[in-house]
C-alpha cells in the first residue's frame, strides 16, 4: 500500500464519516432539547432504552473521533506527496473542512451536559479567554454572558447543528464538485460500492454493541471532580503546562502559528519528497511525545465513572447517610435508632422479603414514606437517585441476585 | 447615440469564468449583510451580570461556623439571561478564627477547575496547583493566590460580596 492509495483511501473514509455525522446528527437532534433542565434526561433516556437510539449516539460519538483521525491522515499525504503547492484551493478547503471539524467538536463536546461536558467547556472557555485582546469578546460571545447561563447550551447547539454543518456542506460539495472527474471514476469501481456498503453495517454493528460514555448531570459546585481534555488535545495541555508564565503562548500564538503554517504551505519554497517526510516525521514525534507524556503523568488519576457505577456508589452511600440508621449497615434492619425505638424494620436480606415486595413499592415507600416511621425522601432524592438505591439494594443485600 | 455603448456590454459575453465571478461577490456580500444582524443579536445586551452581585449573600450566623477549618459553604444568586432568570450555584470555602473570617473562591485562578482541601491546604486537580492554608501558591501554575471575597458581619450574621475573577492572569480582575 503506497502513500497515493492511503490519500484517496482516508479522503474517502473522510467523507463516509461525515455523512454518517450528519445523519446521525439529524437523528439525535429530533430527540434532544437544548435547556439545562433537558440535555442530560433526554441523553440519558437514549442510554437507558437502548436500541437504535444508543446506536445513533455511540455512532455519534466514537466516528468524531475516527473522522479526526481519517482526515489527519488525509492531509498529511496530502502535504507528502507534494499536491499542496499544485492544488491550492483543493488545500484551502480541506484546512477549512477540518477546522469546522474541530469547531465542532468542541461545541458538541458540551451538548450532553454530563459532568464531562460541563467541565470540559468551563476549563477551554477559561483558554479562550487567555487569547489577548479578543478571547473575552469570542468567550462571551459563545457562552452569552460572563458566566456559563442558560443561553450557553443554545449556543452551543445552534453552532454544533447548524451552522457549522451548513458551512461544512458548502465546503465538501464545493470540495467534491472540484474533484468530481476523479471521484467518478474511483465510485464506478464496483469493490469500493461494495466496501462502502460493508463498512456502514460493520459501523453499524460495531456502534450497536457499545455505548458512548455519559458521566453524572454536571454539577458546578461538585470540587470532587476532575476534568480531562480528550485524547486530541492532551498535546496542547502538556505543552501549556511548559508556558504556564505567558498563557497565551498556547491560547494564541501557537494555533496562529500553526494555521499560518498550514495556510501558507503553498507560497513555502518548494522542498523535496524527503524533507517533507522529515518534516511531518518531526511533527508527529513531538505530538507522540506530549501525548505520551501527559498519558504518563495521569496514570494514577482515578478511572472516570458512567453514569450508573457513579450513581451505584451515590447510592451507596446515600444509604449509609440516610438509611443506615434504621435499616443497619448490611440491611438486616438492625440499625442503632431501630434497635434503641424497637422500630420493626423488614430485613433486606432475606428471600422472604423480596418476595413480599415489588420494585413499584420499595420506590413508593422511599418516595413517600411508609408508616409511622420510615419518613419521605423525596426531597433529598431525586426519582433517578431512588431508582439507584432500588438497584443498590438489590446488588448488595438480595440473597439471589 | 449616447447610449451606443452602454457599460454591461460585456455581459453579452457570459462566460464560465465570468459568471462565477458575479456569483462569488454577490454570495459574498450577502453572507455578509446577512450574518450581521445574528451576530449582533448574539452580542446585543452582553455581557450579562450576575443579578445581585451588589446585594450581600447570606452565609448564616458567624459563631456557628466551626473554628480553624475550612468549611464548604454552598451558595446561589440569580443571574439574568434575557427572558430567563436562573439561579447559578457556586461553592465557598469558609474558615473562621475568632473574629477573623477568610472567604476563599473555590475557582481556580489558573483555568477554572474547582479546587479541593487536602491536607492544611488545597489541591486543583486539573493542573496540580497547590496552596497553602491561606491560599497562597506552594506549586504549579497557578498565576495568583486564591480570589479572597468581602466579607461583614452584621447583626451576628456573616455575608459575603460575591464577585468572580477572569482567570488566567496575574492580577485580580473582576469580571465585566
Amino acid at each position: 500500500m503506497n502513500v497515493q492509495s492511503i490519500f484517496k483511501l482516508s479522503a474517502g473514509i473522510s467523507f463516509l464519516f461525515l455523512s454518517l455525522m450528519m445523519i446521525s446528527g439529524w437523528g439525535l437532534s429530533g430527540g434532544y432539547i437544548p435547556s439545562d433542565s433537558e440535555a442530560f434526561s433526554s441523553i440519558l433516556y437514549l442510554r437507558k432504552t437502548g436500541g437504535i437510539g444508543q446506536m445513533i449516539r455511540s455512532l455519534h460519538f466514537y466516528l468524531s473521533s475516527g473522522l479526526i483521525i481519517s482526515g489527519f491522515i488525509f492531509l498529511i499525504t496530502f502535504y507528502l506527496l507534494g499536491y499542496v503547492s499544485q492544488y491550492v484551493k483543493q488545500w484551502y478547503f480541506s484546512l477549512a473542512i477540518y477546522f469546522l471539524i474541530i469547531g465542532s467538536c468542541f461545541t458538541g463536546y458540551l451538548l450532553p451536559m454530563d459532568q464531562n461536558a460541563f467541565w470540559g467547556t468551563q476549563v477551554r472557555l477559561g483558554i479562550v479567554e487567555t487569547i489577548p485582546f479578543l478571547g473575552l469578546t469570542i468567550a462571551n460571545l459563545l457562552r452569552g454572558g460572563l458566566t456559563f447561563g442558560s443561553e450557553t447550551l443554545s449556543r452551543f447547539f445552534t453552532i454544533h447543528g447548524s451552522i457549522i454543518p451548513v458551512l461544512l456542506s458548502f465546503t465538501s460539495l464545493i470540495l467534491i464538485q472540484s474533484q468530481w472527474e476523479s471521484i467518478k471514476e474511483l465510485l464506478s469501481k464496483s469493490s469500493i460500492f461494495f466496501g462502502t456498503i460493508l463498512g456502514i453495517f460493520l459501523i453499524y454493528f460495531l456502534t450497536y454493541s457499545i455505548s458512548a460514555p455519559l458521566e453524572l448531570p454536571a454539577n458546578p459546585i461538585d470540587v470532587e471532580y476532575i476534568p480531562r481534555p480528550e485524547w486530541y488535545f492532551l498535546w496542547l495541555f502538556e505543552f501549556g503546562k511548559y508556558v504556564e508564565w505567558a498563557p497565551w503562548i498556547r491560547s494564541a500564538l501557537l494555533p496562529l502559528a500553526g494555521t499560518l503554517f498550514l495556510f501558507g504551505i503553498p507560497f513555502l519554497k518548494q522542498t523535496s519528497s524527503k524533507q517533507r517526510y522529515m518534516i511531518a516525521a518531526g511533527w508527529s514525534c513531538v505530538w507522540l511525545i506530549l501525548t505520551g507524556i501527559t498519558l504518563y503523568a495521569d496514570r494514577n488519576l482515578p478511572k472516570k465513572l458512567d453514569y450508573e457505577s457513579a450513581m451505584f456508589i451515590q447510592a451507596e452511600n446515600n444509604y449509609q447517610s440516610l438509611c443506615y440508621d434504621c435499616h443497619g449497615a448490611t440491611g438486616k434492619g438492625d440499625g442503632p435508632q431501630s434497635k434503641t425505638f424497637g422500630l420493626e424494620s423488614p430485613d433486606f436480606t432475606t428471600m422472604a422479603y423480596w418476595d413480599q415486595t415489588s420494585d413499584d413499592q420499595i420506590i413508593k415507600a422511599i418516595k413517600d414514606g411508609k408508616g409511622k416511621d420510615m419518613p419521605d425522601f423525596k426531597k433529598k432524592l431525586s426519582y433517578q437517585q431512588i431508582e439507584a438505591l432500588l438497584h443498590m439494594m438489590k446488588n448488595s443485600y438480595h440473597p439471589n441476585y | 447615440m449616447i447610449f451606443k455603448r452602454p457599460f454591461f456590454t460585456h455581459m453579452n459575453k457570459i462566460t464560465r469564468r465570468n459568471f462565477l465571478k458575479t456569483w462569488q461577490g454577490v454570495v459574498g456580500a450577502f453572507a455578509t449583510l446577512a450574518t450581521m444582524p445574528s451576530l449582533y443579536y448574539w452580542w446585543w445586551d452582553q455581557p450579562h451580570k450576575p443579578k445581585n452581585v451588589e446585594n450581600w449573600i447570606d452565609l448564616g450566623k458567624a459563631k456557628k461556623i466551626t473554628e480553624n477549618e475550612w468549611l464548604k459553604r454552598p451558595i446561589s444568586f440569580d443571574i439574568q439571561d434575557r427572558w430567563k432568570t436562573s439561579t447559578i450555584k457556586e461553592m465557598l470555602y469558609v474558615f473562621r478564627e475568632g473574629r477573623a473570617v477568610t472567604i476563599l473562591s473555590s475557582i481556580c485562578p489558573h483555568a477554572g477547575c474547582l479546587i479541593k482541601t487536602e491536607n492544611n491546604g488545597f489541591i486543583c486537580p486539573c493542573h496540580k496547583s497547590f496552596f497553602n492554608e491561606k491560599g497562597s501558591v506552594v506549586e504549579g501554575p497557578s498565576p495568583r493566590p486564591l480570589d479572597t471575597m468581602e466579607w461583614t458581619v452584621k447583626k451576628g450574621r456573616l455575608f459575603v460580596k460575591y464577585e468572580q475573577f477572569r482567570t488566567g492572569l496575574k492580577t485580580k480582575e473582576v469580571m465585566g
